[in-house]
Formats: C-alpha cells, structure tokens, sequence
C-alpha cells in the first residue's frame, strides 16, 4: 500500500519479498534486456531493417545473418531488434495513458461517488464489455492503420481496466480516517485525492501496468499479425509472423523468432507483475 | 464578542432503511473564549455526531441537519457556503481524532503532514511551513524534531502520532479545537501526559475546546463546564465544580456512582440497569424513564425541558422532577 515510502526504503521489506521470489528477478532482467535492445537498435541491428538482400531471400540462419532472412531478404535479426521498438513504444505509451485517464476516472468516482460513480463506471462497463481485440479491430478500422491509431486504440480499450483498479482502493481509502482527518483540516477534495490517496493505490496501478504492458504488446501484434497494425514496410513482431507465414514450412525462422520474442515480452512483464504484487501487497507479504 | 460558538436546537438525522431518524434532538449549548467544555456520554448518544454536524463532516449521503443554528464568531456554521467552511476547518476550528494511529496517512512523513497544514492555510513557503512544523513538534513535545520530521507514523507510537496529531490541529492557531475523544486509543499514563498537554497548549493559545469524551474522570482534568448528553439529548450543563459537587439529573447521578475509585473499596458501584433505547424507537417522553431510579414518582409521556435550576443561569437540566 504504501509505495512511496517502501520505494525510498527499497532496501528493506519490498526488496525482500521481491528477492525472494527469484522468478520474478528472471522477469525483471529479461524486460531489461529486450528494452535495452529496442533502446539500442539503431546502435546494435546488424542491417538496416528495411534493407534488402534480394539474392539472399530466406536464408536459414547463418554467421552473416544470425536469425537467417525473410522473403524479402531483409535481416529478420534486425527487425526484431527494430520490432521490439515499436512494441514497447506502443505498449508503454498506450498504458501510460491508460493509467492516467483511467486513474483520474477511477479515482475520482471512487472518492464523489453517487451519481457520478454510477455514470462513469456503467461508461466503464460498457467500454470493457467489448473485448480488446474486437476494440482494436473497430477503432483501427476506423482511423486506419497507424502507430498512432494503434496506441489509441489500446489506451482506449484498457482505461476502464485501470479505472476499475484505482476506483477500488480509492473506496477504501475514502473511508479510512486519515482522509476524514483530511477533511477535518480543510483541504480541497483534489488535494486529498493527489497528495494522501493516490501515493496509497500507485502499488495496485504499477502492477496493473505491467500486466497490461504484456497485453498490449501482445495485442498489438495480433492486430499487426492481421493488417491491421504499423504500415509495412515498418519492422513490427507480428507483421514479421504474418509475413514469414506463407513461407514456414521452408522458411520457419522468418515467423518463428518473432513470435518467440513476443513470448518472451509478455512471460517477463507477467513475471515482474507477478513480483510486484507479491512485494507490494502486506496481505501476501505476511503469509510468506 | 461574548461567545466563540453558540450553538441552538441542533437535530442531525441519519437515514435508516425505514427512514430518516434523530442522531440528536435540540442541542444548544455556548462556549465562551478560552473555555474547555467537556462533552460527556457513552457509546452512541450523539458526542460525535454533534461535532462532524458542527464541522461539516457529516457523510454527505444519508445524513441531513434538521434544524438549528450555530453561530460561530457570529457566523454560522450551518448555512455558509461548504467553501467557506472548508476554509475555515483547519485553520480556525479543527479536530483532533480517537485513533491517532490511523489518523496520519501511513504513506507520508509525519513531519510534511504537519507542514501541508501550515503551507496549505497560512499562505506561507515550503521552507517557512517546515520551520513551522518543526517548531510545532517541538511545541508539543516531540523530542529531536528535526530527525522525527522524516519518521513516517508506523515509525511511531500512538501517543506521539496523537501528539503529531494535536501538532496538526493547532498548526495555523485555531480559536475553536473539536477534540474527539483523543485519549480513549491511548495507555492510560499516556492520556495523563496527553491531557495535561492539550490542557497547556489551550492555555498557551488561548482557544476554546470542545472535548469529547465518555471518561469522567478527564473531565474533571480538563474541563471548565460539563455537559452530559444521553440518547440525543443535553441532559445536564454545568461547570464542572457543581457538577461533580451537585449533580441534579438522575443519569449524571447515576453516572457518578457508577465510576470506581481507588481510594474505597468499590462496594458501592452501581451499574445503571437497562438499555439505551435504540434510535428508531425513542419515546415520545423522557428518555431516561425506563432507566431512571425515581421513575415512580415521574410520567412516562411527557418530554422534559434544558431549564435552569435553582434560578442558575449556569445549571441546566432536563428532568421533569427536577422542574
């Protein structure tokens, strides 16, 4: 519950909790691995990843193209680097403003509550009735295939999640004294809410985040694995699947790599998620 | 200005399943600068609900103020503009809480919780707020403010997170301090300290208090006048000399009676018999009736009178025996 205190004590408690469970350090490091990767590409990539090797389509991996090359001859090494990129732009940059919508809606319906609440969560509900797949499918149809758009439709799909999981916590903050005591000394409802409650609910929001990172990378590939992601000729993990597909019985690297990684970002955000929530949550924290 | 809080014929109402009923039924009583009023009750006679009613905390929904007024320093509290109340609360009338364990938010210093009360009221710099707030901790007796200020509250005991609290509360000088039973979470050595405390800095500040409490024998510590609620109601107002001296209602007798005391050998403690009637079941008549020792010689219908006794402006009591 209380974030910023344990954040600034890291050493003690959370730490801990977190270091005991020694899977959720695999999590941590591959996510900084592949982040460090996609934060690097221009430096790391090999090739160019829209360069073509006309005369060496689908070559299986070899020491000059490490992951081998697709169709086109481009470098499929290099533009997994290069995809990583694009995942992690459009993942962190659509939870990023998933969380800040869906908090401040979240969080400010969970403290007016009445009325207000039941309007902007029965719009949350509604929102989330739609999966996030079909979501993203109609709002791309839409607006047409971009990055943008993409990011867009992603925010928009998983800020009823957050709104739900800060208007929780926002309930029960609401009632304990320290925010009657709050109430006592005069302060505005929006000084209560940025400065006692949300430090209060920032540990449920941050795992949330990770959780959601790993949906959205892979939702984005899924959308990109049907056309409906980045433009080609772009290097993203699922266009790359979608095209390596026609040729994997010859060809399996060009699909098969890209989709590992994509397993591979999502398994380490749910691992780190799942650290996170056992340091951060007292109630585990006690059990253990 | 004669009074600092004059409050008539307040009645708070909550709202039950089967409809809305009285918490408190025509509460009045003044409070002059610099005085300590002691509220005194058990569990569930409407203390509290007297105080969040006067400070305007009361739980917006399902809650209602039937009537009365209360005038504090010839404004009232009951009719302002919630922004205007807001204002007011935590700068010139505050309160202190029963759980100071709870009372601090466990994710910020306690040292920053005091100084947001001096930045957010005083129109003063962070800088300046924090030489406040260290001042203050060291006001109320905190030893080594300076390396307390970054403590959080679980770093703490509950009785410097109340002395904390206190800190908070008489940041920006009130005139009026609402303490609701401030001591009751507290080691009773503890409350001694936190009393005679409270009680210094009142004098110090010169404020008026409002202290909250079922325990009489802090009453008598800290208090100038005494009023005893029961079931909603004022039943008995007087200073504190005369009360514990001259108790007239038969519930502040029977109060009394009912503390034990070291220096006897408590044979004679008499627990009052029965039950408080319960909120949506009040009778038409008095209300002790059913509990009071002379009912005999009393009427169960007819609902008794504040009226002074013996021509004392001072004394107040609400019993058709004694009118």
């Amino acid at each position: 519950m209380n974030t910023i205190a344990r954040f600034k004590h890291l050493g003690t408690e959370t730490y801990h909790v977190f270091n005991r469970n020694k899977t959720s350090w695999v999590g941590l490091l591959l996510l900084t691995i592949l982040v460090l990767l996609a934060v690097l590409a221009p430096v790391i990539a090999p090739y160019d990843p829209v360069e073509q090797h006309i005369i060496q389509r689908l070559e299986p991996p070899s020491s000059q193209f490490l992951l081998g090359t697709d169709y086109y001859g481009r470098d499929v090494l290099s533009r997994i680097i290069w995809g990583c990129r694009v995942s992690f732009i459009i993942g962190s940059v659509s939870v990023a403003f998933a969380m800040f919508f869906g908090t401040i809606l979240g969080s400010m319906a969970g403290y007016k509550g009445g009325y207000f609440d039941s309007f902007v969560m029965g719009v949350m509900d509604v929102l989330m009735s739609i999966p996030t797949l079909l979501m993203g499918l109609l709002i791309v149809a839409i607006l047409g295939p971009s990055q943008t758009n993409l990011i867009i439709a992603l925010a928009l799909t998983m800020v009823p999640r957050f709104a739900r999981i800060a208007r929780a916590p926002t309930i029960a903050a609401k009632n304990k004294v320290y925010v009657e005591a709050c109430q006592a000394m005069g302060f505005s409802d929006i000084r209560i809410l940025v400065v006692h409650i949300f430090p209060n609910i920032l540990g449920e929001l941050m795992v949330m985040g990770s959780m959601w990172m790993a949906t959205a990378v892979r939702t984005e590939a899924a959308l990109s694995f049907i056309g409906l992601g980045v433009n080609p000729p772009t290097a993203t993990l699922g266009g790359m699947i979608r095209e390596g597909f026609k040729d994997i019985m010859s060809a399996p690297w060009a699909s098969l790599y890209p989709g590992l990684v994509i397993l591979l970002i999502v398994f380490a955000a749910n691992l780190l998620g799942d650290g996170l929530r056992d340091a951060l949550d007292p109630k585990l924290r006690n059990e253990k | 200005m004669k009074y600092i809080l004059e409050v008539k014929n307040l009645s708070t109402a909550f709202k039950l399943q089967s409809g809305w009923y009285r918490a408190t039924t025509d509460i009045s009583f003044v409070l002059k600068p610099n005085e300590t009023l002691a509220v005194v009750g058990e569990s569930g006679c409407g203390k509290s609900v007297t105080a969040f009613s006067l400070m305007g905390l009361l739980p917006e929904h399902g809650s209602r103020i039937d009537s009365g007024s209360a005038l504090f320093k010839g404004e009232d509290l009951l009719t302002m503009p919630k922004e205007k109340l807001r204002k007011i609360r935590g700068s010139a009338m505050t309160m202190i809480f029963q759980e100071p364990m709870t009372s601090l938010n466990p994710v910020l210093t306690v040292g920053s919780q005091i100084a947001e009360a001096v930045f957010y009221h005083m129109n003063v710099g962070k800088a300046a707020a924090r030489k406040r707030a260290l001042e203050l901790m060291d006001m109320v007796k905190i030893p080594d403010p300076g390396n307390r200020y970054n403590d959080y509250p679980h770093h703490l005991s509950g009785g410097m997170c109340q002395r904390i609290m206190i800190a908070m509360s008489l940041a920006c000088e009130p005139d009026l301090v609402f303490a609701d039973e401030p001591t009751t979470a507290l080691d009773v050595t503890i409350q001694a300290q936190m009393i005679y405390l409270l009680h210094e800095l009142k004098e110090k500040q010169q404020m008026s208090m409002v202290f909250i409490t079922h325990d009489l024998g802090v009453v008598a510590h800290v208090a100038d006048r005494v009023a005893v609620m029961y079931a909603g109601n004022i039943v008995e107002t007087a200073p504190v000399a005369d009360l514990f001296a001259d108790p007239r209602h038969p519930y502040t007798k029977a109060l009394l009676k009912s503390i034990p005391r070291l220096d006897k050998d408590n044979k004679d403690i008499l627990p009052i018999q029965g039950m408080v009637p319960s909120i949506d079941n009040m009778p038409e008549g008095c209300r002790f009736y059913s509990r009071c020792e002379k009912k005999e010689q009393c009427r169960p219908d007819k609902f008794p009178q504040l009226l002074p006794i013996d021509n004392n402006p001072n004394h107040l009591v609400r019993c058709l025996l004694c009118e």
